[in-house]
């Protein structure tokens, strides 16, 4: 354990971590929206992602089409499995405890592990990025044109499905579905329309942080997402699982924390340290602020 | 008050995530899927005497004080591509002079217990392998079984058949003892060999020594072995790996700034303290050294550190998957020093082009393999490469040989035949106490793709442990037109 890593070249640490982040809030977004939507954690979440890729790397390496191609296919392609999933699922389990459908999101995440074993094996594969080139250089790091692209991606999902969630009809449906699904329907939103958006969106989602996050790793194969996934839910608690704001705001701070615990343990041999602090770093949290860093302004507004 | 509820339920899954691993977290290490407990190097021959061993020397070392060389059956019969018998020769016949135990008498087991999977007509062996989560490399157990296909087809060992099971380990230590209880349980195996994976072989060694099963590994630590009774390897230890890797820092990249990115794990920290300790004693400057944990992904942070330290040589001490995804996000960073890493060709092929700018280097307890090829290091075991891509074509023409797996399928093959030229040289007789009579006091080089056994050394624990060389091997550009790995040293115990 080694302090003074944390102030060898600081803005590095800070620009490492906020890039990183940026992909962590993105996915926790998508967790967000369906627990805000449905009061459910999908553990299939990541592996939507790497299901996503999938479809992105047979319909723009193996076909040879065009990236945007792949990656509008990866979008349906996880979109649909969302969709699917409520229509096959969730729906036939209307009357179980949202625990109950949790879990059953932990089968389909094993569901698609082995469907992506079975058809495309556990060699790693590529899909390229989305906009070539190294990038521009910020205190001696390459940021890649895909690492800007999620910049404006994490904003543009916040801002607008914040807004639309707000102040539309069919957003405020999805805030009241999840509060008292019976009085919804007695209002007559179409609460099936409503979950089912809310689980196609979020599985996009998971699309999206998949398709900007790999051409930074390089390489995907069957459960690609799983830490990604692991840091995504924690940021997602952090910014209090229900809040869309807060999830994006979580992905940073997860993504910086992280970067600090990796350079102070860089030459410690303490396995999975920085997933230890991040775990620690939720169970603070909880216990000052039990809804999530928005907690605080959201009872001072209240107030 | 739900809500709550459920992020507490979260955070808990988080701890349990954090604690154990995530499911799949573990994906894709090097070379899981092999099964390969003896699967040593390689070819040629050692290297040790004189370090010049040309392609059609034999090295037949059988000064082992108990065992003889059964007639045709390689031990180090010539390394030429004409060179000697090394196919399985033997096979369904008692050898001529096969093995004699010597003055060791193991009374390991008794009874029943003696003679457990291994009957007039068969021999179980059981294997824990990743063949799952961490099967990057794309190979399954139909794949694996190639070698043993042939071998049966031949009439089996001294006329009994020989049937691999496999049972999943996950790549994960935990899901190794679980393979390997479920081994014991399922399979009644004669022995449980074990593949790839520095973390998953110290836990079933432990398993194995409380649940009296001989069990035959793949490369490990030395730490832990000692007093052991029932494991053994045929490979080179992590911490004599982790030495090989700064003897090629010390003989090719002399006054170069090494940096170190490692797994962050007990059970591969040995091989950086071998490492460490040997190019220190050589004035190694190591500017700098970074942990990892499994499956990082994001290696970002760690490739800065490295350049910011003016790093020239990086050695990665990660698996396959890991170390690909590290020297692609180098590129990207502009960032191209030498990279040593475990040379496996699911590196150099994913990597591509950049994996010859400067060619990447390492060292390994197998030989390298790259279809059709049979020029420079190659010829010294070219008569096994002909035999595996025929025994390929002829069984298994549906695996891509010449794609990531091959070389570990190549690795798996060299495993089985020197598992298989053992148990020939066992005996008609074989028990379980008689194998590893055999093994006290060997010494033998089993066939020109597989270095030399030699369970002679003194030292604690050496009669446990039979790898001494390695090989070293550098990327290249592969006739087919693939970028493989190639040996520049097959089985040497030292390069300096």
């Amino acid at each position: 354990m080694d302090l003074t890593a944390l102030f060898d070249r600081p803005e590095q640490m800070l620009l490492i971590g906020v890039l990183n982040g940026v992909i962590y809030g993105l996915m926790a977004l998508g967790i967000a929206l369906v627990y805000r939507g449905t009061r459910t954690i999908n553990f299939a979440q990541g592996e939507l992602g790497t299901l996503s890729l999938f479809a992105a790397w047979w319909l723009s390496t193996d076909l040879g089409l065009p990236w945007f191609i792949g990656a509008l296919g990866a979008l349906a392609l996880a979109g649909g499995v969302g969709v699917g999933f409520e229509r096959v699922v969730v729906r036939s389990m209307v009357q179980a405890s949202r625990s109950t459908v949790t879990v059953a999101t932990i089968g389909l995440l094993t569901l698609l592990l082995a469907f992506e074993l079975k058809f495309f094996g556990a060699s790693p594969r590529h899909v390229d990025a989305p906009i070539g080139g190294r990038g521009i250089e910020i205190f001696d790091v390459f940021v890649s044109p895909t690492q800007m692209l999620s910049f404006v991606v994490l904003a543009g999902s916040a801002i607008g499905l914040g807004a639309a969630l707000r102040r539309t009809d069919f957003g405020l449906g999805v805030l009241a579905a999840a509060q008292d699904p019976d009085a919804t329907r007695l209002v007559g939103v179409p609460l099936a329309r409503v979950t089912a958006f809310v689980w196609g969106l979020g599985a996009v989602l998971a699309a999206v942080a998949a398709l900007l996050n790999e051409p930074t790793i390089g390489t995907f194969a069957p459960g690609f997402a799983t830490l990604l996934f692991v840091k995504a839910i924690i940021a997602a608690v952090v910014g209090g699982l229900s809040n869309l704001n807060g999830a994006v705001v979580g992905g940073i701070v997860v993504g910086v924390v992280e970067q600090a615990i990796n350079d102070v343990f860089a030459g410690a041999a303490f396995q999975n340290a920085s997933l230890v602090g991040l775990v620690v770093m939720v169970l603070l949290v909880l216990l000052v602020l039990p809804g999530g860093i928005f907690a605080a302004s959201r009872t001072r507004a209240a107030a | 008050m739900t809500g709550r509820l459920v992020a507490a339920a979260a955070a808990l899954a988080l701890i349990a995530a954090a604690c154990t691993g995530a499911p799949g977290t573990d994906l894709a290490a090097t070379g899981n899927t092999g099964t390969t407990a003896t699967s040593g190097a390689t070819t040629g021959d050692d290297g040790v005497e004189d370090g010049t061993d040309q392609p059609g020397e034999a090295d037949t070392e059988t000064t082992g004080s108990t065992v003889a060389t059964s007639s045709g059956s390689s031990s180090g019969s010539g390394s030429g591509r004409s060179g000697g018998d090394s196919t399985p020769t033997t096979t369904g016949a008692t050898p001529t002079t096969s093995a004699s135990p010597g003055a060791f008498t193991s009374t390991l087991w008794s009874g029943r217990d003696d003679t457990r999977g291994i009957t007039d007509d068969e021999i179980v062996i059981c294997a824990h392998a990743a063949l799952t989560y961490g099967a990057a490399f794309n190979t399954g157990e139909e794949d694996l079984n190639v070698y043993w296909t042939e071998i049966n087809s031949q009439g089996g060992v001294h006329g009994r058949s020989v049937r691999v099971e496999y049972e999943n380990d996950n790549y994960s230590p935990d899901t190794a003892v679980q393979a390997a209880s479920a081994c014991k349980d399922n399979h009644d195996p004669f022995m449980i060999i074990g593949g790839i994976g520095f973390d998953q072989i110290p836990a079933v060694r432990e398993w194995a020594e409380t649940n009296e099963v001989l069990y035959f590994h793949h490369t490990a630590t030395v730490n832990g072995t000692q007093g052991k009774q029932y494991s053994y390897t045929g490979l080179p230890t992590t911490e004599k790996t982790g030495e090989m890797f700064a003897e090629v820092v010390i003989s090719k990249f002399a006054g170069k700034r090494v940096g170190i990115i490692k797994r962050a794990s007990e059970n591969w920290e040995p091989g950086i303290v071998g490492f460490k300790a040997l190019a220190e004693r050589h004035g190694v400057d190591i500017a700098v050294e970074r942990s990892a944990q499994v499956n990082k992904g994001n290696y970002l942070d760690d490739i800065v550190a490295l350049r910011n330290a003016d790093v020239e040589v990086a050695f990665i001490w990660l698996n396959a998957l890991e170390t690909t995804e590290f020297i692609l996000q180098a590129k990207n960073q502009a960032y191209s020093p030498q990279f040593l890493v475990f040379p496996f060709n699911l590196i150099t092929q994913t990597v591509g082009e950049d994996a010859l700018d400067p060619p990447l280097m390492g060292v390994a307890m197998f030989n390298g393999y790259s279809f059709g090829d049979r020029s420079g290091e190659f010829a010294r075991y070219a008569d096994d490469l002909d035999e595996f891509e025929r025994q390929y074509a002829e069984h298994r023409p549906s695996a891509d040989i010449g794609g990531v797996g091959g070389d570990l399928l190549f690795l798996n093959w060299q495993g089985q035949k020197a598992l298989h030229k053992l148990l020939v040289q066992c005996g008609p007789d074989c028990t379980r106490n008689r194998f590893v009579e055999l093994l006290h006091g060997f010494k033998q080089k089993l066939s020109t793709s597989v270095c030399t056994l030699d369970y002679t050394r003194p030292g604690p624990g050496n009669d446990k442990r039979g790898g001494w060389d390695l090989s070293v091997l550098q990327a290249y550009r592969a006739p087919d037109g693939n970028v493989n790995f190639h040996n520049i040293h097959t089985c040497v115990e030292h390069l300096i």
